[in-house]
């Protein structure tokens, strides 16, 4: 009987001042392209596409044809200008329309476009005040077709977009992981009225019903009860109120529960039920709680009857109603809860606010096919959640009242699940969840930002050359410490926090200001030393025993290990002490029996007969790779195990590049001919995995053959080369993330914790030494 | 001869069921009473009634309204009514539940104790009021499930019928305004059923047999939200002044419609512009406030209420599978734009599948109920 309508702006004079630089706000305005606005009740959301020029760093051989010599490195860097996708979202109070339209006209190049999309109640309102500022035509779209567009895209583009809300719980927001089919699912949008759409695929809705109490009503109808006027101040008093005092209470009736049916007696048996009855007056708050609960329960219930008859258990909630207001998730939540006994959880989105705005947005540039690409939030560009509860914290409660803005990056290519996942749908990445763990979050927080000055110091030393770098380095400390403060308050705010998305979050930052690879150069220096040991660590492991040489291997990829950018404790060691070398970090290492220690069976293993095809994501350059991995998968080839090996698309940290490591593997073929001819023999491959961070999400590796068979993803690699061992490597990879992973095949997790904190916390020391080794249970399935 | 005397014995001793028969169904906002007024009494009897019975059903029966708020629904009199071998009328009186503490206090002034009879009371106030009931009027209640009571006095008030018209009715051409008109039905088989009793607040019970029902779900949205709101928003007192209000007005003043939003239908969705989209919509906007009447906001109220009830009521109906939906409580009482509204939704939503019925005695079945209980308990003594 309702809809997502729209109601009139509450009469409140409003300060039209933009607080802050609109050039911070609407960004990249002067490539914008594909304009769409969804203009509501209060809020106004505009959406734009935009390309974003910026630096990558790119490495090239040098032709080694000549003669060389003894100081020449192994490969020039050079920093070079790329091109990419990325989508703007912006969103703010319908008083600044007039001032954000005169920014946007006297910003806007681009003559290409013609059109802006609109959608939301209040677009004709403004339609001729668009056509007149922007001179663009306004073209309308459905409000409920560009809702649930929107809705699924955020749902398969944002990882933790959906959360349960728990007020009591130690994290408010308990961030759902994502299904990897989103279909079907069940959207309650409680604008003035609800509607109710039931989600089967990307272009098949139904709106299966609704209720024309709604959002309208709780404002409108408290409007004439309590004399307030604004929906948020209604929303206040409803926080104080006590509805029992107005409302009839089972035990109101019964004296107590009524026991054969069992309802409690504290069950609201007739809202309002006491004023009926009593002569007296009731206090504004109380009335105001009295009929919040009145309405959640009453969308509640019917969203259950609706779930139950259309056998879903995925329902969203959206809606101004909604819209991230701590009071009605709770009251909504409490209502499913009580309705369905747990059977359905009421789901929240972080961009709820949004999904109107890129909804239009997609369907004006269909054309450029988003939907076929994968887009990743950018945390450098976007505010992230903000915490609603104002006594929480009344700064950032205010901050919500002016600019809010989501930025999304194209990915080159669609993103794909390992394979060997043994159920992708349950796959965890991250090993601790930060949100929930808030000794784990004090921790890291700390840690980041005492790495602060080093990565700084890092990015300035990247780049010499350039004069104005030690300012841009100064832009990335501030935004970087900035969004670590916002995350130390709202830990919720970019979904689930973890290590990796601390780590990925400062990548986004660093590009933000043109710091692409603040390690090249200590890459290219300690990949041109570990070369020059290649072979003479070789040569030392063919002269053990077996038995020897393998523990001596095994060492070695450990030892390897050790040489990590990413932790502080080696990076203070490595800074220091340049000389700290190979044998050294072996003497490093724990003693046997190691913290987790699975050696013995893995050494059983290899007296079996051998794998047929390794898959091994590796992790750093220079020692690790070269004097670690190499010889490691040397002997594996040896024994005629193929090895693919996986490697970063982008620079993140000391981490090896793909391009990095095709460089390396030619002049290591160049030196020895077991790895010349497993490659020439196409027994050696390198992939990249899709990702420019130091963890690892199995789910979204983009994985392409390099250099022969480029387009091939990985799904084609591990099924034609029969992969029956993964080996994972380094804390990112696996113990930040991957830890608890079950793949279907065999796999080798190993890492060495350079942090004294992690150490600790899994029972060990600095330096011990995780060696996990994995069979899957045959048995499985079986039960 | 020895058989006539044993018959004589019998008549002498043999004194089943002691008068006076009541039964009492106390809600969270009303109290409702059923009475047995015996017609039959023979002379010998009327001379052994003893003084305190007498005054009691002389009260009862002579007056229609007792203090304040007491009312006797004349027009819902069962007359002729034989029941356990006694013909006579039954009678059916509310009070509002604020009065129950007067009501105790008459049955101690009136010595109700030292009748020997069981008060059968069914509702909430069953077992709130039974200590009251027992230290102020020293006074035994037999306590008695709702919901059992509520389906055997429907029953039972269906199968007697309404003096020799049928209890149930329903709308014929609900959708059309004009020619919607009360038809009174005799149903052969009322199962299974949906059953939606709206009191104060609203339970729905999925009934399949005379002994097989469940209670589906409820809504705390019901009559007393209505009155309650119509309190808070008009000043009026009473249920009757709340409806006088809402008769006479407007509510499309206050709500919102879909055609406000669209302009006309939402044809993307099948949605007519003349269907509520926000209830109390228009209140968001302050001079929409301050331009509505009383009677339109009693209206919008009233409408609210009662859809809301149609929408949770049709959504049961089809998860349980019944198409039969018997609505019935209070909220009902001289409340045709509730009851011709339920019948338009259930069968406008429905495309016709779904069919309201409405009983005449709408709110007194739980009392009912309970009156059948004490005869049947005193059957089984």
């Amino acid at each position: 009987m309702a809809l997502c309508g729209v109601a009139d702006t509450g009469s409140h004079s409003m300060d039209k001042s933009i607080t802050l630089p609109p050039d911070e706000i609407f960004r990249n305005l002067e490539n914008a392209k594909r304009f769409a606005i969804d203009i509501g009740g209060s809020l106004t959301k505009l959406a734009y596409y935009s390309t974003v020029q910026h630096k990558v760093a790119k490495v090239r051989s040098f032709d080694h044809s000549a003669k060389e010599t003894d100081g020449d490195p192994l490969y020039e860097i050079s920093v070079q200008e790329e091109i990419t996708a990325r989508l703007h979202f912006i969103k703010f109070e319908n008083a600044y329309i007039e001032t954000c339209l005169d920014f946007i006209k006297d910003h806007l190049v681009n003559t290409e476009t013609k059109v802006i999309k609109a959608t939301g109640g209040g677009a004709h309102k403004f339609k001729d005040l668009i056509e007149k500022k922007l001179k663009l035509k306004v073209d309308k779209e459905d409000e409920m077709t560009c809702l649930i567009k929107g809705c699924n895209f955020v749902l398969k583009n944002i990882p933790h977009e959906a959360f349960v809300y728990a007020k009591h719980a130690d994290s408010e927001f308990r961030f759902q992981h994502t299904h990897p089919d989103i279909f079907p699912y069940l959207l309650i949008n409680i604008g003035s009225g609800v509607s109710i759409v039931k989600v089967e695929a990307e272009d098949k809705f139904e709106r299966i019903g609704g209720s024309s109490i709604g959002g309208g009503t709780f404002w409108g109808l408290g409007a004439l009860l309590t004399k307030t006027k604004r929906f948020d101040e209604l929303l206040q008093l409803a926080s104080k109120g006590q509805h029992t005092n107005v409302d009839m209470l089972v035990k109101d009736i019964y004296g107590g529960a009524y026991g054969s049916l069992g309802l409690t007696g504290d069950l609201i048996a007739s809202s309002f039920g006491k004023s009926a009855t009593t002569d007296k007056e009731f206090s504004k708050e109380d009335m105001a709680k009295s009929l919040l609960h009145m309405i959640s329960n009453d969308i509640g219930q019917l969203a259950c009857l609706y779930a139950k008859l259309h056998n879903l258990t995925r329902v969203y909630f959206g809606g101004f109603f909604i819209r991230g207001h701590p009071v009605t998730m709770h009251t909504i939540t409490y209502s499913i809860n009580f309705f369905t006994k747990g059977e359905v959880q009421a789901l929240f989105l972080r961009h709820e606010g949004y999904l109107g705005a890129i909804g239009a947005f997609l369907k004006g540039a269909e054309e450029d096919n988003p939907n076929q690409y994968s887009w990743g939030e950018n945390y450098a560009g976007s505010s992230g959640l903000m915490s609603v509860s104002p006594e929480l914290n009344p700064i950032q409660r205010a901050r919500s009242g002016t600019f809010d803005m989501l930025e999304m990056d194209r990915l080159e290519r669609q993103l794909v699940n390992l394979p060997l996942l043994q159920d992708a749908t349950s796959y965890i990445p991250d090993t601790v969840d930060l949100t929930e763990d808030a000794l784990a979050r004090e921790y890291w927080l700390y840690c980041f930002e005492e790495a602060l000055d080093g990565v700084v110091k890092r990015a300035i030393a990247s780049q010499k050359d350039q004069p104005e770098a030690v300012e841009r380095a100064e832009k990335f400390r501030q935004k970087y410490r900035h969004k670590l403060q916002t995350l130390r308050h709202q830990p919720f705010a970019y979904g689930s926090l973890t290590v990796r998305s601390l780590l990925d979050t400062r990548e986004h930052c660093l590009n933000e200001f043109n710091f692409p690879d603040p390690y090249s150069k200590i890459k290219q220096k300690e990949n041109d030393m570990a070369l020059k040991y290649y072979l003479k660590v070789v040569k030392s492991v063919e002269e053990l025993s077996w038995e020897q040489r393998q523990f001596n291997l095994v060492k070695g990829l450990l030892a390897g290990n050790v040489f990590d950018w990413g932790a502080k404790a080696v990076s203070d060691v490595l800074e220091s002490d340049p000389e700290f070398g190979f044998e050294q970090a072996k003497q490093q290492l724990q003693e046997r029996p190691w913290l987790v220690d699975a050696y013995n069976q893995w050494i059983e293993r290899l007296k079996g007969p051998p794998h047929k095809c390794a898959l091994f994501f590796v992790d750093n350059s220079g020692i690790d790779i070269i004097l670690g991995v190499f010889p490691f998968i040397r002997e594996l080839l040896i024994r005629g195990t193929e090895v693919v090996l996986a490697s970063n698309s982008g620079p993140a940290l000391n981490d090896v590049t793909n391009s990095e490591l095709q460089i390396l593997t030619e002049r290591i073929a160049a030196m020895d001919p077991v790895i010349h001819a497993a490659l020439k023999e196409d027994r050696l491959a390198l992939v990249q995995n899709g990702s420019s961070s130091p963890c690892l999400d199995l789910r979204k590796l983009m994985l392409c053959e390099v250099p022969l068979r480029l387009d091939k993803v990985l799904a084609t690699v591990v099924r034609e080369r029969g992969t029956d061992l993964v080996i994972i490597e380094g804390m990112g990879r696996a113990i930040h993330t991957n830890y608890y992973a079950m793949l279907s095949c065999e796999s080798l997790k190993l890492a060495v914790i350079k942090n004294s904190w992690l150490a600790d916390r899994l029972g060990g020391k600095i330096f011990s030494v995780v060696f996990k080794y994995e069979v899957p249970s045959k048995a499985q399935g079986q039960h | 001869m020895l058989l006539k005397k044993h018959l004589f014995l019998i008549s002498v001793l043999w004194k089943p069921w002691s008068f006076p028969w009541f039964g009492m169904d106390i809600g969270g906002t009303l109290v409702k009473l059923v009475y047995f007024e015996p017609k039959d009494i023979t002379a010998e009897e009327e001379q052994e009634e003893v003084e305190n019975l007498k005054s009691i059903r002389w009260y009862l029966t002579s007056n229609t309204a007792y203090g304040k708020t007491g009312v006797r629904d004349v027009h819902l009199e069962l007359r002729n009514l034989t029941i356990c071998g006694r013909t006579g009328n039954l009678h059916f009186i509310r009070f509002p539940t604020a009065a129950m503490h007067k009501f105790i206090q008459m049955g101690r002034d009136k010595h109700f104790s030292s009748l020997h009879t069981t008060l059968c009371a069914t509702g909430g106030g069953a077992y709130k009021f039974e200590n009251d009931f027992r230290t102020m009027a020293d006074l035994e209640l037999l306590k008695l499930d709702e919901l059992d009571c509520l389906i055997q006095g429907l029953l039972y008030i269906d199968s007697v019928g309404f003096n020799d018209h049928p209890e149930c009715y329903f709308f014929e051409n609900p959708s059309d305004t004009q020619n919607c008109i009360k038809k009174p039905c005799c149903l052969d088989n009322l199962f299974p059923m949906l059953l939606v009793n709206i009191g104060s607040g609203v339970s729905i019970l999925a009934v399949y047999a005379k002994d097989d029902y469940k209670r589906v779900t409820g809504t705390s949205l019901g009559g007393g939200t209505f009155l309650g709101l119509c309190c808070l928003l008009t000043g009026c007192e009473t249920f009757e002044e709340a409806l006088e209000m809402a008769s006479k007005g407007d509510s499309t003043n206050v709500d919102k419609l879909v055609k406000d939003i669209y302009g006309g239908d939402y044809q993307r969705f099948g949605l007519q512009g003349s269907a509520v989209a926000s209830s109390f919509g228009h209140m968001m906007s302050k001079e929409k406030r301050e331009s509505i009447s009383k009677e339109d906001l009693a209206r919008a109220t009233l409408v609210t209420i009662t859809n809301n009830i149609g929408s949770i009521a049709r959504m049961c109906a089809v998860n349980e599978k019944i198409e039969r939906v018997v609505f019935v409580g209070n909220f009902l009482r001289i409340n045709t734009v509730s009851t011709k509204l339920l019948a338009y939704a259930m069968d406008f939503w429905s495309k016709g599948q779904l069919r309201a019925l409405f009983l005449e005695h709408e709110g007194y079945f739980g009392a009912v109920g309970a009156f059948l209980e004490l005869l049947k308990s005193s059957d089984d003594a």
